[in-house]
Protein backbone atom coordinates (compact mmCIF):
# COMPACT_ATOMS: atom_id res chain seq x y z
CA UNK A 1 0.00 0.00 0.00
CA UNK A 2 3.06 2.03 0.69
CA UNK A 3 4.32 2.56 -3.12
CA UNK A 4 0.59 3.40 -4.03
CA UNK A 5 0.27 6.45 -1.76
CA UNK A 6 3.48 7.81 -2.84
CA UNK A 7 2.07 7.10 -6.85
CA UNK A 8 -0.92 9.17 -6.07
CA UNK A 9 1.45 11.93 -4.75
CA UNK A 10 3.54 12.17 -7.94
CA UNK A 11 0.67 11.66 -9.81
CA UNK A 12 -0.93 14.82 -8.00
CA UNK A 13 2.51 16.85 -8.49
CA UNK A 14 2.00 15.97 -12.37
CA UNK A 15 -1.47 17.43 -12.73
CA UNK A 16 -0.62 20.23 -10.53
CA UNK A 17 2.73 21.38 -13.04
CA UNK A 18 0.40 20.26 -16.04
CA UNK A 19 -2.41 22.66 -14.83
CA UNK A 20 0.60 25.34 -13.93
CA UNK A 21 1.63 25.20 -17.33
CA UNK A 22 -1.50 25.78 -19.18
CA UNK A 23 -2.14 28.49 -17.24
CA UNK A 24 0.86 30.15 -17.38
CA UNK A 25 0.68 30.21 -21.53
CA UNK A 26 -2.33 31.33 -21.69
CA UNK A 27 -1.52 34.52 -19.22
CA UNK A 28 1.92 34.53 -21.63
CA UNK A 29 -0.31 34.75 -24.34
CA UNK A 30 -2.86 37.04 -23.57
CA UNK A 31 0.00 40.18 -23.26
CA UNK A 32 0.17 39.93 -27.14
CA UNK A 33 -3.03 41.00 -27.82
CA UNK A 34 -3.03 44.64 -26.77
CA UNK A 35 -1.24 47.62 -28.61
CA UNK A 36 2.30 46.47 -26.77
CA UNK A 37 5.80 46.53 -27.77
CA UNK A 38 8.32 43.27 -27.09
CA UNK A 39 11.72 44.16 -26.02
CA UNK A 40 14.02 41.40 -26.57
CA UNK A 41 17.74 41.70 -25.48
CA UNK A 42 20.05 38.81 -26.63
CA UNK A 43 18.00 35.34 -26.13
CA UNK A 44 16.53 36.65 -22.64
CA UNK A 45 12.91 36.35 -22.31
CA UNK A 46 11.54 39.25 -23.88
CA UNK A 47 9.85 42.39 -22.26
CA UNK A 48 6.44 43.74 -22.67
CA UNK A 49 5.45 47.44 -22.42
CA UNK A 50 2.79 49.81 -23.43
CA UNK A 51 2.93 51.15 -26.92
CA UNK A 52 0.57 53.82 -25.20
CA UNK A 53 2.68 54.60 -22.21
CA UNK A 54 5.27 57.45 -23.07
CA UNK A 55 8.33 56.64 -21.92
CA UNK A 56 12.34 56.48 -21.90
CA UNK A 57 13.73 52.19 -21.82
CA UNK A 58 17.72 52.35 -20.82
CA UNK A 59 18.68 49.63 -22.04
CA UNK A 60 22.43 50.10 -21.96
CA UNK A 61 24.84 47.40 -20.48
CA UNK A 62 28.28 47.71 -19.71
CA UNK A 63 29.90 49.59 -22.95
CA UNK A 64 26.37 49.34 -24.82
CA UNK A 65 24.43 52.13 -24.96
CA UNK A 66 21.02 51.69 -26.12
CA UNK A 67 18.21 54.20 -25.04
CA UNK A 68 14.34 53.67 -26.52
CA UNK A 69 12.37 56.16 -26.72
CA UNK A 70 7.85 55.28 -26.73
CA UNK A 71 5.96 58.46 -27.49
CA UNK A 72 2.36 59.13 -28.38
CA UNK A 73 2.12 55.96 -29.95
CA UNK A 74 5.68 56.05 -32.08
CA UNK A 75 8.82 53.91 -30.78
CA UNK A 76 12.60 54.98 -31.69
CA UNK A 77 15.93 54.38 -31.00
CA UNK A 78 17.11 58.12 -29.31
CA UNK A 79 20.58 56.71 -28.44
CA UNK A 80 22.81 54.14 -29.30
CA UNK A 81 26.75 53.24 -29.76
CA UNK A 82 26.82 51.03 -31.84
CA UNK A 83 28.95 50.82 -34.83
CA UNK A 84 26.76 50.84 -37.72
CA UNK A 85 24.12 52.65 -36.06
CA UNK A 86 21.30 51.30 -38.30
CA UNK A 87 18.70 51.34 -35.55
CA UNK A 88 19.07 54.61 -34.90
CA UNK A 89 18.15 55.20 -38.23
CA UNK A 90 15.44 53.49 -38.60
CA UNK A 91 13.97 55.90 -37.15
CA UNK A 92 10.52 56.14 -36.09
CA UNK A 93 7.90 52.63 -36.05
CA UNK A 94 4.39 52.50 -35.47
CA UNK A 95 2.75 49.62 -37.44
CA UNK A 96 2.67 46.25 -36.07
CA UNK A 97 4.99 44.53 -37.15
CA UNK A 98 7.61 46.94 -37.62
CA UNK A 99 10.72 46.32 -35.50
CA UNK A 100 14.04 48.25 -34.56
CA UNK A 101 17.14 45.72 -34.35
CA UNK A 102 20.67 46.56 -33.13
CA UNK A 103 22.39 43.75 -34.30
CA UNK A 104 25.92 44.20 -32.82
CA UNK A 105 23.60 44.58 -29.32
CA UNK A 106 21.36 42.07 -30.01
CA UNK A 107 18.40 43.94 -29.14
CA UNK A 108 15.37 43.60 -30.96
CA UNK A 109 11.97 45.93 -30.58
CA UNK A 110 8.55 45.09 -32.01
CA UNK A 111 5.07 46.14 -31.95
CA UNK A 112 3.20 43.60 -31.56
CA UNK A 113 -1.05 43.16 -32.43
CA UNK A 114 -3.17 41.79 -34.66
CA UNK A 115 -1.60 41.94 -37.97
CA UNK A 116 -3.36 44.61 -40.53
CA UNK A 117 -0.99 45.46 -42.74
CA UNK A 118 -0.57 43.90 -46.56
CA UNK A 119 2.28 42.12 -45.86
CA UNK A 120 2.65 38.51 -43.77
CA UNK A 121 6.34 39.50 -43.90
CA UNK A 122 9.37 41.62 -45.36
CA UNK A 123 12.09 39.95 -47.56
CA UNK A 124 15.47 42.21 -46.87
CA UNK B 1 17.78 0.32 -5.28
CA UNK B 2 14.75 -2.08 -3.76
CA UNK B 3 12.57 0.67 -2.83
CA UNK B 4 13.14 1.53 -6.05
CA UNK B 5 11.06 -0.97 -7.42
CA UNK B 6 8.92 -0.98 -4.60
CA UNK B 7 7.59 2.61 -5.69
CA UNK B 8 7.85 1.90 -9.53
CA UNK B 9 5.72 -1.50 -8.80
CA UNK B 10 3.33 0.99 -7.01
CA UNK B 11 2.72 3.06 -10.10
CA UNK B 12 1.66 -0.10 -12.06
CA UNK B 13 -1.27 -0.74 -10.03
CA UNK B 14 -4.03 -0.78 -12.50
CA UNK B 15 -6.12 2.36 -11.18
CA UNK B 16 -2.84 4.68 -11.04
CA UNK B 17 -2.34 3.68 -14.50
CA UNK B 18 -5.55 4.00 -16.08
CA UNK B 19 -5.41 8.29 -14.32
CA UNK B 20 -1.65 8.48 -15.60
CA UNK B 21 -2.84 7.33 -19.32
CA UNK B 22 -6.21 9.57 -19.16
CA UNK B 23 -3.79 12.45 -18.69
CA UNK B 24 -1.45 11.70 -21.41
CA UNK B 25 -4.42 11.40 -23.98
CA UNK B 26 -5.40 14.84 -22.31
CA UNK B 27 -2.40 16.08 -22.87
CA UNK B 28 -2.43 15.42 -26.24
CA UNK B 29 -5.36 16.40 -27.49
CA UNK B 30 -4.25 19.68 -26.16
CA UNK B 31 -1.22 19.80 -29.01
CA UNK B 32 -3.84 19.53 -31.03
CA UNK B 33 -3.37 20.41 -34.99
CA UNK B 34 -4.08 24.34 -35.02
CA UNK B 35 -1.60 25.44 -32.36
CA UNK B 36 0.13 28.12 -33.39
CA UNK B 37 3.77 29.29 -32.08
CA UNK B 38 5.97 32.21 -32.73
CA UNK B 39 9.49 32.58 -31.30
CA UNK B 40 12.08 35.16 -32.03
CA UNK B 41 15.97 34.84 -31.34
CA UNK B 42 18.79 36.32 -32.11
CA UNK B 43 21.07 32.91 -33.83
CA UNK B 44 23.66 33.11 -37.31
CA UNK B 45 24.46 36.55 -36.62
CA UNK B 46 20.84 37.77 -37.12
CA UNK B 47 17.39 38.01 -36.04
CA UNK B 48 15.14 34.80 -36.93
CA UNK B 49 11.09 34.74 -36.35
CA UNK B 50 9.84 31.33 -36.76
CA UNK B 51 6.26 31.54 -37.23
CA UNK B 52 4.52 27.74 -37.19
CA UNK B 53 0.57 28.59 -38.30
CA UNK B 54 -0.29 25.07 -37.16
CA UNK B 55 0.67 22.05 -35.05
CA UNK B 56 2.84 23.75 -33.70
CA UNK B 57 4.28 22.40 -30.23
CA UNK B 58 7.31 23.76 -27.66
CA UNK B 59 9.21 20.60 -28.29
CA UNK B 60 9.34 21.23 -32.35
CA UNK B 61 10.10 24.91 -31.59
CA UNK B 62 13.01 23.87 -29.29
CA UNK B 63 14.30 21.33 -32.18
CA UNK B 64 14.04 23.92 -35.03
CA UNK B 65 16.04 26.70 -32.79
CA UNK B 66 18.30 24.01 -32.07
CA UNK B 67 18.99 23.18 -34.96
CA UNK B 68 19.84 27.10 -36.34
CA UNK B 69 22.74 27.35 -33.46
CA UNK B 70 24.13 23.80 -34.62
CA UNK B 71 24.74 25.24 -38.37
CA UNK B 72 25.71 28.20 -36.86
CA UNK B 73 28.20 26.24 -34.91
CA UNK B 74 29.44 24.20 -37.74
CA UNK B 75 29.52 26.59 -40.83
CA UNK B 76 30.50 30.15 -38.99
CA UNK B 77 33.45 31.38 -40.33
CA UNK B 78 34.65 33.35 -37.50
CA UNK B 79 33.86 31.02 -34.79
CA UNK B 80 36.81 29.26 -33.03
CA UNK B 81 36.46 25.53 -34.05
CA UNK B 82 33.27 25.51 -36.48
CA UNK B 83 34.55 23.17 -39.10
CA UNK B 84 34.89 26.11 -41.37
CA UNK B 85 37.39 26.98 -38.93
CA UNK B 86 38.87 23.62 -38.82
CA UNK B 87 39.01 23.31 -42.25
CA UNK B 88 40.30 26.68 -42.93
CA UNK B 89 43.26 25.77 -40.17
CA UNK B 90 43.97 22.10 -41.52
CA UNK B 91 47.18 23.24 -43.98
CA UNK B 92 46.24 20.34 -46.55
CA UNK B 93 45.63 17.66 -44.27
CA UNK B 94 42.01 15.78 -44.42
CA UNK B 95 39.76 17.13 -42.74
CA UNK B 96 36.00 15.47 -41.29
CA UNK B 97 33.25 17.41 -41.11
CA UNK B 98 29.39 16.79 -40.40
CA UNK B 99 27.10 15.72 -42.75
CA UNK B 100 25.52 18.91 -43.34
CA UNK B 101 28.51 20.78 -43.52
CA UNK B 102 29.93 18.45 -46.28
CA UNK B 103 26.78 19.01 -47.97
CA UNK B 104 26.59 22.56 -48.20
CA UNK B 105 30.05 22.85 -49.25
CA UNK B 106 29.28 20.76 -52.35
CA UNK B 107 25.82 22.56 -53.28
CA UNK B 108 28.84 25.84 -53.17
CA UNK B 109 31.09 24.32 -55.61
CA UNK B 110 27.71 23.10 -57.38
CA UNK B 111 26.18 26.66 -57.52
CA UNK B 112 29.43 28.24 -58.05
CA UNK B 113 30.39 25.96 -61.31
CA UNK B 114 26.68 27.42 -62.62
CA UNK B 115 26.77 30.43 -61.58
CA UNK B 116 30.65 30.82 -63.70
CA UNK B 117 32.06 31.95 -60.10
CA UNK B 118 30.24 34.80 -59.54
CA UNK B 119 29.42 33.35 -55.80
CA UNK B 120 32.66 31.81 -54.81
CA UNK B 121 32.99 29.59 -51.45
CA UNK B 122 36.47 29.79 -52.24
CA UNK B 123 37.05 33.70 -50.71
CA UNK B 124 37.20 32.81 -47.33
CA UNK B 125 40.61 34.77 -46.77
CA UNK B 126 38.72 37.83 -48.80
CA UNK B 127 35.56 37.87 -47.06
CA UNK B 128 38.05 37.59 -43.71
CA UNK B 129 40.23 40.67 -45.45
CA UNK B 130 37.21 43.27 -45.62
CA UNK B 131 35.84 41.89 -42.18
CA UNK B 132 32.41 43.46 -43.56
CA UNK B 133 29.60 42.70 -40.69
CA UNK B 134 32.21 42.31 -38.09
CA UNK B 135 33.97 45.12 -35.79
CA UNK B 136 37.53 44.46 -38.25
CA UNK B 137 36.06 46.19 -40.86
CA UNK B 138 38.11 48.17 -43.17
CA UNK B 139 39.56 48.74 -46.57
CA UNK B 140 42.14 46.42 -47.53
CA UNK B 141 45.10 47.56 -49.71
CA UNK B 142 45.17 46.79 -53.59
CA UNK B 143 48.02 44.49 -53.00
CA UNK B 144 46.10 42.45 -49.79
CA UNK B 145 43.07 42.34 -52.51
CA UNK B 146 45.50 41.04 -55.27
CA UNK B 147 47.17 38.61 -52.41
CA UNK B 148 43.66 37.53 -51.13
CA UNK B 149 42.19 36.84 -54.97
CA UNK B 150 45.38 34.52 -56.04
CA UNK B 151 44.23 32.11 -52.99
CA UNK B 152 41.25 31.72 -53.78
CA UNK B 153 40.04 28.83 -56.75
CA UNK B 154 36.95 25.95 -56.74
CA UNK B 155 39.97 23.28 -57.46
CA UNK B 156 41.73 23.98 -53.95
CA UNK B 157 38.18 22.90 -52.38
CA UNK B 158 38.71 18.47 -52.75
CA UNK B 159 35.81 16.39 -51.75
CA UNK B 160 36.77 13.04 -50.73
CA UNK B 161 33.69 11.76 -50.14
CA UNK B 162 32.65 10.18 -46.50
CA UNK B 163 32.24 13.84 -44.93
CA UNK B 164 36.29 14.30 -45.91
CA UNK B 165 37.51 17.15 -47.89
CA UNK B 166 40.80 18.88 -48.40
CA UNK B 167 42.12 22.39 -48.83
CA UNK B 168 45.03 22.72 -51.35
CA UNK B 169 47.46 25.97 -51.76
CA UNK B 170 46.26 28.75 -49.62
CA UNK B 171 42.38 28.84 -50.07
CA UNK B 172 39.69 29.33 -47.16
CA UNK B 173 36.53 28.29 -47.48
CA UNK B 174 33.46 30.81 -46.47
CA UNK B 175 30.10 29.53 -46.98
CA UNK B 176 28.27 32.37 -44.92
CA UNK B 177 26.68 33.12 -48.42
CA UNK B 178 24.22 30.60 -48.81
CA UNK B 179 24.45 29.12 -44.93
CA UNK B 180 21.63 30.80 -43.85
CA UNK B 181 19.06 29.67 -47.22
CA UNK B 182 20.23 25.70 -46.13
CA UNK B 183 19.02 26.98 -42.65
CA UNK B 184 15.69 27.57 -44.16
CA UNK B 185 15.57 24.49 -45.76
CA UNK B 186 16.36 22.91 -42.59
CA UNK B 187 13.38 24.61 -40.91
CA UNK B 188 11.03 23.19 -43.42
CA UNK B 189 12.01 19.71 -43.66
CA UNK B 190 11.95 19.46 -39.72
CA UNK B 191 8.29 21.37 -39.81
CA UNK B 192 6.88 19.59 -42.52
CA UNK B 193 8.36 16.03 -40.73
CA UNK B 194 6.25 17.27 -37.41
CA UNK B 195 3.32 17.70 -39.94
CA UNK B 196 3.42 21.19 -40.35
CA UNK B 197 1.42 22.81 -43.12
CA UNK B 198 1.65 26.27 -42.90
CA UNK B 199 4.79 28.55 -41.50
CA UNK B 200 6.74 31.72 -42.19
CA UNK B 201 10.26 31.41 -41.40
CA UNK B 202 12.15 34.32 -41.65
CA UNK B 203 16.12 34.05 -40.94
CA UNK B 204 17.30 37.69 -41.13
CA UNK B 205 15.33 39.15 -44.09
CA UNK B 206 15.55 35.66 -45.77
CA UNK B 207 12.01 34.31 -46.29
CA UNK B 208 10.85 30.77 -46.44
CA UNK B 209 6.47 30.38 -46.51
CA UNK B 210 5.33 26.91 -46.25
CA UNK B 211 2.31 26.24 -47.40
CA UNK B 212 -0.35 28.89 -47.71
CA UNK B 213 -2.74 31.23 -45.62
CA UNK B 214 -5.44 29.35 -46.01
CA UNK B 215 -6.87 29.40 -49.25
CA UNK B 216 -4.68 32.45 -50.47
CA UNK B 217 -1.16 32.46 -50.65
CA UNK B 218 1.42 34.34 -48.38
CA UNK B 219 1.58 37.83 -49.15
CA UNK B 220 6.08 38.67 -49.13
CA UNK B 221 7.18 42.68 -49.53
CA UNK B 222 10.18 43.11 -50.92
CA UNK B 223 12.79 45.71 -49.15
CA UNK B 224 13.17 49.31 -50.84
CA UNK B 225 17.00 48.98 -51.27
CA UNK B 226 17.08 53.12 -50.77
CA UNK B 227 14.91 52.94 -47.26
CA UNK B 228 16.92 52.41 -43.81
CA UNK B 229 13.30 51.40 -42.84
CA UNK B 230 11.22 48.05 -43.23
CA UNK B 231 9.69 49.49 -46.26
CA UNK B 232 8.95 47.65 -49.24
CA UNK B 233 8.62 48.52 -52.81
CA UNK B 234 6.03 45.65 -53.71
CA UNK B 235 4.40 42.61 -53.13
CA UNK B 236 4.38 38.49 -54.07
CA UNK B 237 2.37 36.47 -53.82
CA UNK B 238 3.70 33.04 -52.96
CA UNK B 239 3.01 29.90 -51.36
CA UNK B 240 6.03 26.54 -50.52
CA UNK B 241 8.80 28.77 -51.35
CA UNK B 242 11.81 30.81 -50.51
CA UNK B 243 11.98 34.75 -50.93
CA UNK B 244 15.61 36.03 -50.41
CA UNK B 245 16.48 39.59 -51.26
CA UNK B 246 20.40 40.57 -51.40
CA UNK B 247 21.35 44.52 -52.17
CA UNK B 248 23.94 46.83 -51.01
CA UNK B 249 21.88 48.38 -48.44
CA UNK B 250 22.41 45.27 -45.85
CA UNK B 251 25.91 44.84 -44.53
CA UNK B 252 28.46 47.86 -45.01
CA UNK B 253 30.71 50.07 -43.56
CA UNK B 254 32.08 53.43 -44.49
CA UNK B 255 35.94 54.03 -45.13
CA UNK B 256 38.03 56.34 -44.18
CA UNK B 257 37.65 57.78 -47.75
CA UNK B 258 34.01 58.35 -46.74
CA UNK B 259 32.90 55.63 -49.91
CA UNK B 260 30.38 53.09 -48.49
CA UNK B 261 31.57 49.74 -48.67
CA UNK B 262 28.80 46.79 -48.85
CA UNK B 263 29.28 43.10 -47.87
CA UNK B 264 28.31 41.43 -51.53
CA UNK B 265 31.83 40.79 -52.47
CA UNK B 266 32.93 40.72 -56.62
CA UNK B 267 35.31 37.23 -56.34
CA UNK B 268 36.68 38.48 -59.84
CA UNK B 269 37.63 42.58 -58.83
CA UNK B 270 38.10 41.78 -55.04
CA UNK B 271 35.98 44.79 -54.36
CA UNK B 272 31.65 44.80 -53.27
CA UNK B 273 30.35 44.37 -57.13
CA UNK B 274 29.46 47.70 -58.60
CA UNK B 275 26.51 47.37 -61.54
CA UNK B 276 23.47 49.16 -62.04
CA UNK B 277 21.73 47.16 -59.18
CA UNK B 278 20.92 47.99 -55.78
CA UNK B 279 19.32 44.78 -54.65
CA UNK B 280 17.78 41.42 -56.27
CA UNK B 281 15.21 38.73 -54.94
CA UNK B 282 15.10 35.39 -55.69
CA UNK B 283 12.23 33.06 -55.61
CA UNK B 284 12.71 29.43 -55.81
CA UNK B 285 11.61 26.25 -53.35
CA UNK B 286 15.79 25.70 -52.31
CA UNK B 287 16.26 28.22 -50.55
CA UNK B 288 20.34 27.54 -50.64
CA UNK B 289 20.24 27.91 -54.09
CA UNK B 290 18.01 31.23 -53.82
CA UNK B 291 21.06 31.91 -51.08
CA UNK B 292 23.80 31.76 -53.98
CA UNK B 293 22.23 32.79 -56.73
CA UNK B 294 20.85 36.32 -55.22
CA UNK B 295 24.67 36.58 -54.53
CA UNK B 296 25.57 35.85 -58.35
CA UNK B 297 23.07 37.83 -59.61
CA UNK B 298 23.84 40.66 -58.25
CA UNK B 299 27.49 40.26 -59.22
CA UNK B 300 26.30 39.68 -62.59
CA UNK B 301 24.64 43.00 -62.68
CA UNK B 302 21.14 43.03 -64.43
CA UNK B 303 21.17 41.75 -68.09
CA UNK B 304 23.52 38.25 -67.28
CA UNK B 305 21.81 38.03 -64.38
CA UNK B 306 18.19 38.18 -66.03
CA UNK B 307 19.67 35.57 -68.82
CA UNK B 308 20.93 33.45 -66.15
CA UNK B 309 17.94 33.21 -63.83
CA UNK B 310 15.51 32.43 -67.10
CA UNK B 311 17.79 29.89 -67.67
CA UNK B 312 16.77 27.55 -65.04
CA UNK B 313 14.02 26.09 -64.61
CA UNK B 314 11.80 27.03 -61.17
CA UNK B 315 13.40 29.80 -60.43
CA UNK B 316 12.61 33.58 -60.76
CA UNK B 317 14.09 36.83 -59.93
CA UNK B 318 13.40 40.66 -59.34
CA UNK B 319 15.93 43.23 -59.73
CA UNK B 320 15.62 47.05 -59.06
CA UNK B 321 18.27 49.06 -60.30
CA UNK B 322 19.84 52.38 -58.76
CA UNK B 323 17.51 54.50 -61.22
CA UNK B 324 14.60 52.68 -59.39
CA UNK B 325 13.50 50.71 -62.00
CA UNK B 326 12.14 47.34 -61.64
CA UNK B 327 12.65 44.28 -63.64
CA UNK B 328 11.35 40.95 -63.65
CA UNK B 329 11.83 37.69 -64.67
CA UNK B 330 8.71 36.14 -67.51
CA UNK B 331 7.28 33.57 -64.44
CA UNK B 332 7.23 36.02 -61.77
CA UNK B 333 4.80 39.08 -63.62
CA UNK B 334 1.23 37.40 -62.33
CA UNK B 335 2.48 37.16 -58.92
CA UNK B 336 4.14 40.94 -58.17
CA UNK B 337 2.68 43.88 -57.49
CA UNK B 338 4.11 47.36 -57.26
CA UNK B 339 3.15 49.41 -54.11
CA UNK B 340 5.92 51.90 -54.35
CA UNK B 341 5.16 54.45 -57.49
CA UNK B 342 8.41 55.70 -56.95
CA UNK B 343 9.67 53.15 -58.57
CA UNK B 344 9.41 52.36 -62.52
CA UNK B 345 7.94 48.57 -63.83
CA UNK B 346 9.99 48.00 -66.51
CA UNK B 347 7.93 45.22 -68.87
Amino acid sequence: MNGMKRADVVLMIFLLLLAGFFILRNVQGSQETAATIEIRQGNEEPVYVSLHEDQTIDLSRGEFVNIIRIEKGIVFMEEANCRDQLCVKKGHITHVGDSIVCLPHRIAVTILGEREGEIDVLSQ
Amino acid sequence: MNRLFLFLGGMMKKRVLAVFLLCLLLLTSCADTTATMKEVQFVMSTVVSLDLRDHATPVLMKTLMNRLSEIDVLMSLQKRGSDIDRLNQSQGEVVTVDPSTYHVIEKALEYSRVAGGTFDPSIGHLVNLWGIGTEKAKLPTQEEIEEALQSRGLENIELLGNNQLRLHGETQVDIGAIAKGYAADEMVRIAKEAGVKSAIFNLGGNVYVLGSKGKSPFRVGIQNPFSDRDDYLGIVDVQDTSVVTSGNYERFFVADDGKRYHHILDPQTGYPAESELSGVTVISSNSTMADAFSTAIFVMGLEKGMDFIESIEGVEALFVTNTRDVYMTSGLRSSFTLTDNTFRLVE
